[in-house]
């Protein structure tokens, strides 16, 4: 008999961070596997519409979107689990449900996925038992596993590491030219270094790192003059406001371009287009985007104090720096730009890249961990 | 297959006239990218222009405009003639020698031989031009169907025709018609005979417009129209005349010197056509169909049972959403006329191309002929309506649903009102508050239409397919088939609308033509043992592409506040929210960001 699987999720497709990603991949692992026949999966989001389901990632039969009616959903969501045999709960916020229907069916195995930021800080006793009686945590990182371990204090043994994969839509491309209309759009030639940042442009989230790079931006213009950074990811218009004042202040108007939202469809391209990916980051659960770059052959920077060193590969996939030590972010840059990649060294790249973190593997991965018994049914 | 263009234009120097008719074919080079031709008479200041699309007889024996052997008569020629065989057997009969193979020396030599009665004789999909010296005459000549276009504009004793409208701009200086937008918004497209440009007009289905080089002036004549009657009333003989006719004209439609192939979708129409054409190739079918990463609109498993009976070889091209992004823009171009559909086909026709294919079968057609669309239900629904009064029906406008606002088109007096309720896209108050202008002005526009008035008394079903054969399919999937195809240099041959299997579907009663269990009953019985149950016991998906997803996803296209109208920004809001269709909010897109 095929396992019934609810996966329940705050946002899976109106929105388009990190987690929202990993919950996407996660839909069509369910899919996959349903269409195996392996298991049977139920998708609740709490916050998606109905209609807005990418057809991508799960069959319609299987989603249902409560457009934020967050007592419908807690209400679904558990009388669902009752006849579930696997619970997994994509993000810490939801494990009351799950601790709900532990608590009437002790033998219903639930799981949970910790991505970053909101596992590493400390929780109310009761929270934390509740965490400590779910039969696993699936860590996207092993800096999330240790971070859980040190704060939390939960067993060993009911962690897992599951490393975040690229997108099974993922546009690879094995033509390394920089797309023509993007540099005709931003008014680049094709001669200057382009430096390139994807993340949210948020006045809350101020850990993206984008302030070092501006900074170091003056030092670098000396030996690279037609260096351009481009900035991408949807604005607050609080936080662009403050840019573009920062930018102003040191003069780099020639220089930095704020570029906005990105397709998905051009996101790609977009990597094909820069010379170097730069984020040192604090606060990266696991960094998709690292991993998305690579894969398009592109060297990378990331910071060292988070879950990016997981997406590089401690170092093996791109360099990491002390995300708040601006020479070394310079030092890092002006090294990358000193030596450029040739294209073998991006198809190398790219294929360590894929080896490593590609869709089939992260489906074996997660269904090992989804079907395997629990310490309970060990014992 | 090719581009034709001409002028005819007393007042203009040679050197002139050339260039244009050079300007005007080479801005339909995509729909005949293997050689150009023009031919000047000095005389009678007629210059005809040809990109040739070689399909047949691919030398350049081949070349177009081509002359008869006194140069008394010069063709320029768009299409293919399907029994160009058999009337060139019947020319040798009669001593007619020939210098090439291709069809349109045979166009030219029949012409010659019969005059204006050797159009009847033609069986296929073309548009022609021809110029008769010796009697000073020009004739502009449409196939009976209507597949190949052929616009024309007169003014001021100067001709100028084209297979585009584009092309046009390039002959002289046209206006935009004043209700191109108007037209647009009620039904998707512009409909036959206007064009987005005042004084451009298409020149209707199996007609010929014949022009007096010395009076400047000219006049339209039907030479071939279908028509309809209730002889075949037995259904296993209509189902046995069918099957043989289909066969016949996909025999005859088959006729290449380059690769075929067929545009499979995996429904009925295309599974039937795949399967008979398959029967008759020498080497494997090219079978080219779409497949998609969303689950919902894959019909991979579909085709893959029928594919396996086939002696084909599936040409199966995934399309995402990356793909529809970086072509949106080359799709918008390839519109010769605004349309609000048409893109699924740009893109099978251009894996039809990427993989060398210069020719493919489609099932277009079938639907039209026998009642595969809702539209066959609806119409009776909407005549139950008749007993209101006509200011009930305009209150509709005040309705919140769109579907349901369209109503209001029952109020007019022309028949399209009711192909608008079936068909059409905005209501009129939706259109005037777009556009900015009064309802009025909308619905006096529709009204002036001009429509066959005969098609009010025709019964229900027949009214619906009249609907759907000479409005949907004329104006909007032939036109769009035309256009998008030959914007890649392949051409789309159409079984379905071969002028025999035509005649005969409407020589079926309509009894047993049009069943209300089952639609698209007879062909179902016809061919339901050679095909895989799940091609014809589900509901219609065509080539039916994940257009509203991707549209929604695409802020460039849908994002509200990219229209400034206060209508065009909640009807976006609408569609944001999954209550508008696709077709619906791209009209929207191509009214303000792509006109």
């Amino acid at each position: 008999m095929q396992a019934k699987v609810l996966f329940l999720t705050l946002k899976t497709f109106g929105f388009t961070g990190g987690i929202e990603k990993v919950c996407r991949t996660v839909c069509r692992v369910l899919y996959d596997l349903s269409e195996e026949n392996i298991l049977e999966p139920t998708v609740y989001s709490m916050y998606d519409k109905n209609n807005e389901r990418d057809s991508r990632y799960l069959h319609r039969k299987q989603f249902k979107g409560f457009d934020s009616s967050r007592k419908y959903f807690v209400f679904k969501a558990f009388l669902t689990g009752l006849q579930s045999d696997i619970i997994l709960l994509s993000h810490v916020h939801l494990v009351n449900i799950g601790y709900l229907i532990k608590k009437i069916h002790p033998q219903k195995k639930i799981y949970l996925i910790a991505h970053g930021i909101e596992v590493w800080k400390s929780f109310p006793e009761a929270k934390l038992n509740i965490l400590k009686s779910l039969d696993k945590i699936i860590c996207v990182s092993q800096f999330t596993a240790d971070k859980i371990q040190e704060i939390h204090q939960v067993p060993k043994n009911k962690i897992v590491v599951l490393n975040n994969c690229l997108d099974p839509f993922y546009h690879y491309s094995v033509d390394f030219e920089k797309p023509q209309f993007l540099l005709d759009r931003y008014q680049v030639s094709n001669q200057s270094p382009i430096l390139f940042s994807l993340s949210r442009v948020s006045s809350s989230e101020k850990y993206k790192g984008y302030d070092h790079n501006i900074e170091v931006l003056p030092a670098l213009l000396k030996n690279h003059p037609k260096l351009v950074y481009l900035l991408a990811g949807k604005w607050d218009e609080l936080e662009k406001g403050r840019l573009d004042k920062l930018i102003a202040f040191h003069k780099l108007e020639k220089h930095i371009r704020l570029i906005g939202f990105i397709d998905e469809a051009e996101v790609t391209d977009h990597f094909l287009l820069s010379d170097i990916f730069i984020m040192p980051s604090k606060k990266e659960g696991f960094g998709i985007v690292f991993i998305e770059a690579i894969a398009s052959g592109l060297q990378v920077i990331a910071g060292n104090k988070d879950g990016s060193v997981d997406a590089l590969k401690q170092g093996e996939l791109g360099a990491l720096v002390d995300p708040d030590d601006l020479k070394a972010i310079q030092f890092q840059i002006e090294n990358f730009l000193d030596h450029p990649q040739s294209k073998a060294d991006k198809l190398n790249l790219q294929r360590k890249c894929m080896k490593t973190f590609n869709y089939a593997n992260y489906k074996t991965a997660l269904q090992g961990i989804l079907l395997s018994p629990t310490l309970e049914e060990e014992r | 297959m090719c581009r034709i263009a001409g002028i005819i234009d007393k007042k203009q120097s040679p050197d002139i006239l050339q260039r244009k008719v050079t300007f005007m074919c080479n801005s339909m080079q995509h729909g005949g990218p293997d050689d150009f031709g023009v031919n000047y008479d000095a005389d009678a200041a007629v210059c005809l222009g040809n990109r040739r699309l070689a399909v047949l007889d691919l030398t350049m024996a081949g070349r177009q405009p081509m002359l008869n052997p006194d140069s008394t008569v010069a063709i320029s020629y768009n299409g293919e003639i399907y029994n160009f065989k058999e009337i060139r057997n019947e020319l040798n009969m009669l001593g007619v020698l020939f210098q090439t193979q291709t069809d349109t020396e045979v166009v030219l030599k029949a012409y010659c031989e019969w005059g204006e009665k050797a159009f009847e004789k033609l069986n296929g999909i073309f548009a022609f031009a021809l110029h008769d010296r010796v009697r000073d005459l020009v004739y502009l000549v449409r196939d009976p169907n209507g597949v190949k276009p052929l616009y024309f504009s007169h003014q001021s004793g100067k001709l100028i025709f084209a297979s585009e409208v584009k092309a046009f701009q390039h002959a002289d200086d046209f206006q935009n018609d004043q209700n191109r937008n108007i037209y647009f918004l009620a039904f998707g497209h512009i409909p036959e005979p206007y064009t987005t440009l005042k004084n451009v007009y298409s020149l209707s289905k199996g007609n010929f417009l014949k022009y007096n080089l010395n009076t400047g002036s000219y006049a339209i004549s039907s030479y071939y129209q279908f028509k309809t009657s209730s002889i075949i009333t037995n259904e296993r003989e209509a189902i046995r005349l069918i099957k043989h006719e289909l066969n016949a004209s996909i025999k005859r439609q088959l006729i290449s010197d380059t690769n075929i192939g067929v545009l499979f979708s995996g429904g009925l129409d295309s599974s039937i056509i795949a399967s008979l054409a398959s029967r008759y190739t020498k080497d494997k079918l090219a079978c080219i169909s779409a497949n998609f990463d969303e689950i919902d609109f894959s019909e991979h498993k579909q085709r893959e049972s029928l594919l396996k009976k086939m002696n084909s070889r599936e040409i199966e091209q995934t399309i995402t959403y990356r793909d529809f992004v970086q072509n949106f823009d080359s799709v918008l171009n390839s519109m010769d006329q605004p349309s609000n559909d048409g893109i699924n086909t740009w893109f099978v026709c251009k894996t039809a191309k990427e993989n060398g294919l210069k020719s493919v079968l489609s099932g277009l057609g079938a639907d039209e002929l026998f009642g595969g669309y809702p539209s066959f239900d609806r119409i009776h629904k909407i005549q139950n309506l008749n007993w209101l009064s006509k200011s009930t029906i305009k209150s509709t406008r005040f309705l919140k649903n769109n579907k349901y606002k369209r109503l209001y088109y029952l109020s007019m007096d022309s028949p399209i009102g009711e192909y608008l309720c079936l068909r059409g896209v905005y209501s009129p108050d939706i259109i005037a508050e777009l556009l900015d202008i009064d309802m009025k002005t909308v619905m006096n526009c529709l009204e002036d239409i001009p429509f066959a008035p005969q098609v009010k008394h025709l019964s229900n079903e027949i009214r619906a397919s009249w609907f759907e054969f000479n409005m949907y399919m004329q104006n909007q999937l032939l036109k769009d088939t035309d256009f998008m195809s030959m914007s890649h240099g392949v051409e789309v041959r159409v079984p379905f609308l071969d002028r025999n299997f035509v005649n005969l579907v409407f020589s079926i009663s309509n009894e047993i033509k049009f069943s209300y269990e089952q639609k698209k009953h007879l062909l179902i019985e016809g061919y339901k043992d050679g095909l895989p149950a799940e091609t014809w016991n589900r509901s219609k998906m065509g080539f039916t592409f994940p257009f509203q997803e991707w549209m929604r996803k695409n802020k460039a296209i849908s994002a509200p506040e990219l229209y400034h109208n206060k209508r065009a920004k909640a009807l976006m809001e609408k569609f944001k929210d999954n209550q508008l269709h696709w077709s619906s909010a791209f009209s929207l897109y191509r009214l303000y960001h792509a006109s």
